[in-house]
């Protein structure tokens, strides 16, 4: 059986983190859970995931400082923004920060695949 | 037994008779020619009879008669009258102070008379006094005799009753006549004043004039002049000396005027006209009057003099000197006509050196007894000063209401910015909190979809997620301006932005058939502004007419303007219009006249306040099924933060 490709949601909604678990596991991947920054930072050294969706606005640490630390830790992860904040120029702003995805609270599961399988397929 | 006699008659042949009749008699004698010397006489000499011839030169028989009995030492004497025109005058003697009289007849007649009289004088008290006048049915009534008495008592009537006092002096001075007027002037008794020195009355510098003028050998008539009038018993006088050559030879008489009252009236007027004199030069300002025709300067205070002469026109000269030739510009006499009164008006005076000056005039019109004006009084008031200080007050006031008024522009704004702000953080942050709950059930909807369900949940699931768009998109533009963004500003070409903005919604008008109609100006200039946000505000208006025109003709014409120091930019389109009762709230937040789910409420709010952030304005003018228009301005440089006017025009 083919290893399934990692995933890291990192919410500090645990609703939401679990909806996602539902849908992406569903369309075969493998995922992890972190409801703050610490332990998202812990997942990602632990279980190296190759893509993480991140929530910006959160407790303790926020998404910026993840996307900092996180890309010392794993150059390569795909990082997938999952946020309600809609400020202009955000994208450049993500995207100097080693964000590879910009996507917008209400999620659109959709979209979400879209992007994840052209990063799939980027990896194959 | 010897009577000690005095015969006064100016006739010699008489005077001898009578003098050697009584000398016989053994009676001492005296005689006088006139009353005069007789006067002198009876100051050292007292007689027991007198006889007093009444007609005389100088002192009458009657006046001397009056003068000895009012003598205290000559009480006693006898007196008699020799009358020439007894015939005549129907003489009341014993009223004249007289004992008797006798009527001059013949030589002999007379002898007799007098012998009577002696007779009579001797009588003890004289109780047999006689009231009849000796010898008068001896002398026969002349006709001229009568008629120069009778004149003479008109002249005498006339003379009692002159208020002119009429002094008559001899040769030698000696006062021999004086009208109740005179000798009231004078202050002295008429028995005192006769035979006195005339200059004796008066005294001082009076005294010292008169005897000058009178020591002058001149033949001119003399004269003591009002203008330089003599003291007389405290009175000033003139006198006006007559020289009169008669019987008793040369004498003057002197017409005594009393002018006291007239000369202190003249210098009561005098001391008031240098009181006026005084107060018009007082005043600092300009005061002359002038003649009503030709303008002649009848007065004029030193200032009008130095200020008004030499300048252009009025009045050039000083007070007595021909008038100016052409009449002031402002034309007193025209303006106190018209308006029969005075007037006050203000005056430019152009000035030589081209410093204008303003002057306030006063202008008093003096009429004659038919009301027409003959002299103008004017004065002048040079407020110059006072209107720089007026205007200066008006600029300030002016700049300090316009100062207020920007600063209230600039609270209204400042106040408005603050709301916009503070509902723009109460916005994001509502906005975070309902996004991630809408998040999570949108996201277990669209999960749910997956699974196998029937399609009657399939649809309620697709319902869901519609209801978490919409409510998702209000979320969304309610904070659009809670973006703390900067504020972008560049030079933007309007039209090239339009036709961008209107190039995204291109494919939506097309399917609707709406078609956009451009009046671009070719002059317009580029304007300071966010580029992003006026797109907003085309995007949001062209939706809104889009929206606006759900059926029949759907036009929306762009029209632009250049204007003064701006842009002018006219949306127009042809749909259903706005209802009056709705134009003043369709740029407040959350009004929408769309179906529920169509709008936000936030389009037009959200242009309104991306017009004000450029410091624009907006309006719409609208009828109600008749399209809308909106005329927005857009200044072609931006202001400073806080100086912008509300970007509504109502």
């Amino acid at each position: 059986m083919k290893k399934k490709i990692k995933i890291l949601i990192v919410d500090d909604e645990y609703a939401f983190c679990r909806s996602l678990k539902i849908f992406l596991e569903k369309i075969g991947f493998e995922t992890f859970i972190a409801t703050n920054g610490e332990h998202a930072l812990d997942i990602v050294r632990e279980e190296k995931p190759a893509i993480m969706t991140l929530d910006i606005r959160m407790p303790g640490l926020n998404g910026y400082d993840i996307l900092q630390k996180v890309k010392r830790l794993h150059p390569d992860l795909f990082i997938v923004v999952v946020t309600a904040i809609d400020v202009p120029n955000m994208e450049e702003m993500l995207d100097h920060s080693g964000a590879h995805a910009l996507l917008h609270k209400p999620i659109d599961l959709q979209k979400l695949s879209d992007t994840l399988y052209g990063f799939v397929g980027h990896l194959l | 037994m010897g009577r000690k006699i005095l015969v006064v008659d100016n006739h010699p042949m008489v005077l001898k008779l009578i003098a050697n009749l009584l000398e016989k008699g053994e009676h001492e004698v005296r005689t006088a020619e006139d009353g005069l010397s007789a006067l002198d006489i009876l100051k050292s000499y007292v007689p027991d009879i007198i006889f007093v011839d009444l007609v005389m030169p100088n002192i009458s028989g009657e006046k001397l008669c009056r003068i000895i009995r009012n003598m205290p030492h000559l009480q006693g004497v006898f007196l008699v009258i020799l009358s020439a025109i007894a015939a005549e005058e129907e003489l009341d003697f014993a009223a004249l102070g007289a004992d008797a009289c006798i009527a001059k007849g013949s030589m002999t007649n007379l002898a007799r008379h007098v012998a009577r009289v002696l007779e009579l004088a001797s009588s003890a008290d004289g109780q047999e006094k006689s009231r009849d006048i000796l010898g008068l049915d001896e002398v026969a009534t002349r006709e001229i005799t009568r008629e120069l008495l009778s004149s003479r008592k008109h002249f005498e009537v006339i003379l009692r009753n002159m208020s002119e006092g009429i002094l008559e002096f001899a040769a030698n001075r000696k006062i021999i006549f004086a009208n109740p007027a005179a000798l009231t002037l004078v202050g002295i008794p008429e028995e005192m004043l006769l035979g006195s020195e005339f200059t004796e009355i008066f005294c001082g510098h009076s005294l010292e004039a008169v005897s000058a003028l009178l020591k002058d050998p001149g033949e001119s008539p003399k004269k003591i002049s009002e203008e330089a009038p003599v003291l007389l018993n405290g009175r000033q006088v003139s006198l006006q000396f007559l020289p009169v050559t008669g019987e008793g030879g040369a004498s003057t008489i002197v017409i005594i005027h009393d002018v006291t009252t007239r000369k202190q009236a003249e210098e009561k007027i005098s001391e008031q006209n240098k009181f006026l004199n005084k107060l018009i030069e007082s005043l600092p300002h300009p005061f002359f009057v002038v003649e009503a025709e030709g303008y002649r300067v009848l007065l004029a205070n030193s200032s009008a003099q130095r200020h008004l002469i030499g300048l252009a026109d009025y009045p050039r000269q000083v007070p007595g000197e021909v008038a100016c030739k052409a009449p002031p510009p402002y034309a007193p006499l025209d303006r106190v006509q018209q308006g029969k009164d005075s007037f006050l008006m203000e005056y430019v005076e152009p000035g030589r050196d081209g410093q204008e000056t303003t002057h306030e005039i006063h202008a008093h019109p003096i009429f004659d007894k038919k009301g027409k004006v003959t002299q103008i009084i004017e004065y002048r008031l040079d407020i110059t000063e006072r209107k720089k200080a007026e205007q200066a007050l008006r600029d300030s006031r002016d700049a300090l209401e316009k100062a207020l008024d920007n600063l209230r522009v600039a609270q209204q704004v400042a106040i408005r910015q603050e709301k916009l702000a503070s509902i723009g953080t109460l916005a994001s942050g509502v906005a975070h909190e309902i996004l991630n709950p809408l998040n999570i059930i949108g996201t277990l909807a669209q999960v749910m979809q997956l699974e196998k369900i029937p399609a009657s949940m399939r649809k309620n699931l697709d319902e869901m997620l519609a209801q978490i768009k919409r409510a998702t998109k209000i979320t969304n533009s309610l904070r659009t301006f809670s973006h703390q963004h900067a504020f972008e500003v560049r030079m933007v070409d309007v039209h090239a932005l339009f036709d961008k903005t209107a190039a995204l919604l291109e494919h939506d008008l097309n399917l609707d058939n709406v078609r956009v109609e451009r009046h671009y100006a070719h002059d317009l200039p580029r304007i300071e502004a966010d580029e992003d946000q006026l797109a907003q505000v085309f995007l949001n208006l062209v939706s809104n007419a889009r929206d606006a025109m759900p059926a029949g003709e759907k036009r929306i014409i762009i029209e632009t303007r250049a204007k003064d120091d701006g842009v002018e930019i006219r949306f127009r389109d042809t749909g259903i219009g706005i209802d009056p009762v709705e134009v003043d709230k369709i740029f407040d937040p959350f009004f929408t006249t769309k179906d529920p789910g169509r709008g936000t409420g936030l389009g037009l709010w959200i242009v309104y306040s991306i017009i004000e952030n450029h410091c624009g304005t907006i309006r719409v003018e609208s009828e109600k099924g008749n399209g809308a228009e909106f005329v927005i301005f857009l200044p072609t440089h931006l202001p400073g933060r806080g100086e912008c006017p509300p970007a509504v025009e109502k």
